[in-house]
């Protein structure tokens, strides 16, 4: 009886606390994330009439991303560009992120700083620097013609979709980083130590226990670039002259010049859902998250 | 054995040959003048040692005397500094752990938790290129050895520690290495798994005959499960010795110290007799037997003897005895540890429970002795090196 009485109490005491804990985040989840996600849905079946909003409900908007090739053939071109950027951003960012995290002992924090220390900067400002690199003038040019690779400045490097990859992947390299060097970093070294005592040499470890290790740091890197990637707007704007326009691009016109709300948010929808579909499938086949966890 | 590890040394000095030692047995792992420092740290200092085919051979000592580094040294997980180690007589001091015939078995086992149990113990062989269907059997028969047959599909997290400590063995002996070296492998399990461990350890290393180099901090593990141990302190070998002689000839005030219960005694030679020494001991006159140490008259020395040989108010005559007062009565069980004072030194002795036939008062003054050959004598100077347990 006593007993009983006891674990109720208990019980009582825990449960209201627990769920007055979970409020805030609660609120803070609704108000600035469900909230306007809502109003973009019930906004995408909606319909444009002239210069107004029709409160009519219609799957127009939606029809309208299927029966012209131009809007999904972009979405391709969009995808493609992401994966392609995510990729570059892995294989650039992975011997970064092995190299801080494992081989260096001193000025490891240093280092860390350094490649995240873009993300402070205006990210207008970094494109521009962009600019100035692949430029007719531009520093890389400069380069070439005072190496005497070339004899007059090559255009080849802006806006184009050339442009625009390396500009993204340059913006997604700290974001594939952080998770990375933290999934490398918290691989225990007597993992390490087993695996050359058991007969593993420097490549073996790194493919049998190393790498399969850090893959949901990978995962992580991966999905937080091919977002960051795949929505972006600013720099194919900046960059990407005619032939580097990316999907982010067509949407925001929706919300600028064609005032076509209704259809933008369609758009938009359109491009969250195949690419939660695609991050789901990262997700499934990538990830053995709490893998440490004992 | 001062003197084994003289002649050790010059033998070793110029060529690998080392010679047996005296109780037969091929030597299998070596260590020659090993010296290990780390930045300004000195882990490892001027070791040497050798380790007899098929032995249990422990490493003793507090943390930080360098045991484990020894250990890593060995399996060729860290370089050291100076020497050599020769493994069955060929010196692999530059030779990578990978390709050393020795497996380890970790402190926190370093189960890898992205294979099952299977894959993990498969690892070692997958290193020699053993394909998985040839590999099939070995892995059977050696999970059977440590009886953990029904887990190959289990991760690390769904086992406990004894299960974690069985699998690291089994993937540490699917090689058949020819010495296993195991750092502190049952520190982390509670106290009845360890003794059942200790057991399963000590089963398994009879059976398959393998050299176990054993690196533990609990002295008892270490005497109950040793062929020979060496004890360590600051980075040097105290003593190398059967657990018989480390218990009862401790070399040192330190090894005197860290293993089991001792009582330490200042006191001054006032006479030098054929084999013996003439001691005084606050107000008492004893005697000591003479030993190594070369101690002579008016020499400042330590005297230790264990507490199970200093008697109270015994019935039978023994060569040294003296008058203490009785301060304190414990009871730990099956024994009794009595503590008496004289002249601000202080004496515990322990009696078993059954034997305690008398009836004793605290602040009685009662005769304590004990034989001079149950006591050992060092120079005063080894004092500093007593563990001091606080």
């Amino acid at each position: 009886m006593k007993k009983e009485k006891v674990i109720k109490q208990t019980l009582f005491e825990q449960k209201p606390r627990s769920f007055i804990l979970g409020v805030p985040i609660s609120i803070w989840l609704v108000l600035i994330v469900l909230v306007p996600v809502v109003l973009m849905f019930i906004m995408s079946f909606k319909q444009k009439s002239g210069y107004e909003i029709v409160n009519i409900f219609t799957f127009a908007n939606y029809l309208e991303f299927f029966k012209n090739e131009t809007y999904w053939r972009l979405m391709l071109k969009s995808f493609r560009m992401a994966f392609i950027v995510s990729i570059v951003a892995i294989i650039t960012g992975y011997p970064l992120a092995y190299f801080i995290s494992r081989r260096l002992r001193r000025f490891r924090n240093l280092f860390y700083m350094l490649i995240i220390t873009p993300l402070w900067v205006s990210y207008l400002v970094r494109i521009i620097a962009w600019r100035t690199i692949l430029g007719n003038k531009g520093l890389l040019n400069l380069a070439l013609l005072n190496l005497g690779i070339t004899k007059e400045p090559l255009s080849i490097f802006l806006y184009n979709q050339v442009s625009v990859v390396i500009t993204l992947t340059y913006i997604a390299i700290p974001f594939v980083f952080i998770p990375l060097y933290t999934a490398l970093e918290k691989i225990p070294n007597n993992l390490i130590d087993a695996a050359r005592d058991l007969g593993a040499n420097e490549i073996n470890t790194f493919i049998n226990v190393v790498f399969p290790l850090s893959l949901p740091g990978l995962v992580t890197g991966f999905m937080l670039s091919f977002i960051i990637a795949l929505g972006d707007y600013i720099i194919p704007a900046q960059l990407g002259g005619n032939t580097g326009i990316m999907y982010g691009n067509v949407v925001w016109a929706q919300f600028g010049g064609a005032f076509n709300w209704p259809f933008g948010s369609a758009l938009g929808f359109i491009l969250f859902f195949v690419a939660a579909i695609v991050l789901v499938i990262a997700q499934v086949f990538g990830s053995k998250e709490g893998i440490f966890a004992e | 054995m001062q003197e084994n590890k003289l002649k050790m040394d010059q033998n070793n000095k110029d060529n690998f040959s080392v010679p047996d030692m005296e109780s037969g047995g091929k030597t299998q792992i070596a260590l020659i003048n090993v010296t290990k420092i780390f930045q300004d740290f000195t882990a490892v200092n001027d070791l040497t040692f050798e380790i007899k085919k098929g032995e249990f051979f422990s490493l003793l000592g507090p943390s930080g005397c360098g045991k484990t580094t020894t250990l890593r040294i060995i399996a060729g997980l860290e370089n050291p500094t100076a020497g050599k180690i020769l493994l069955d007589g060929k010196d692999v001091t530059n030779i990578p752990a990978y390709r050393r015939n020795v497996n380890t078995v970790f402190q926190d086992y370093a189960i890898f938790p992205h294979m099952n149990v299977w894959d993990n113990i498969y690892f070692p062989l997958k290193m020699k290129r053993i394909s998985r269907k040839d590999a099939g059997l070995r892995i059977e028969r050696v999970l059977k050895l440590v009886n953990m047959s029904d887990y190959s599909k289990r991760f690390s997290h769904q086992l406990s520690g004894g299960q974690r400590q069985r699998i690291a063995l089994a993937r540490a002996l699917v090689n058949e290495p020819e010495a296993l070296l195991l750092d502190e492998p049952l520190g982390a399990l509670d106290f009845k798994l360890r003794i059942a461990m200790q057991t399963v350890l000590k089963d398994i290393q009879k059976d398959l005959g393998i050299t176990f180099v054993y690196v533990t901090h609990d002295q008892t593990e270490a005497i109950t499960m040793s062929d020979r141990i060496a004890v360590m302190r600051q980075g040097v070998v105290d003593q190398i010795g059967t657990p018989d002689e480390i218990y009862n000839l401790p070399a040192t005030p330190f090894v005197a110290s860290f293993i089991g219960e001792m009582n330490f005694i200042d006191g001054v030679v006032v006479d030098e007799l054929a084999e013996k020494l003439k001691v005084k001991i606050g107000d008492f006159l004893i005697i000591c037997n003479k030993n190594e140490y070369n101690l002579h008259k008016d020499d400042e020395i330590l005297i230790s003897v264990r507490p199970e040989k200093v008697f109270i108010k015994p019935s039978f005559s023994l060569t040294n005895e003296i008058k203490a007062r009785l301060s304190r009565i414990v009871f730990r069980g099956d024994n009794y540890q009595i503590t008496t004072t004289f002249n601000s030194s202080e004496l515990s002795s322990v009696i078993a429970a059954k034997n305690l036939d008398m009836t004793l008062n605290l602040n009685e003054l009662v005769t304590v002795s004990w034989n001079a050959e149950d006591a050992r004598v060092f120079p005063i100077e080894l004092k500093r090196n007593i563990i001091k347990y606080k």
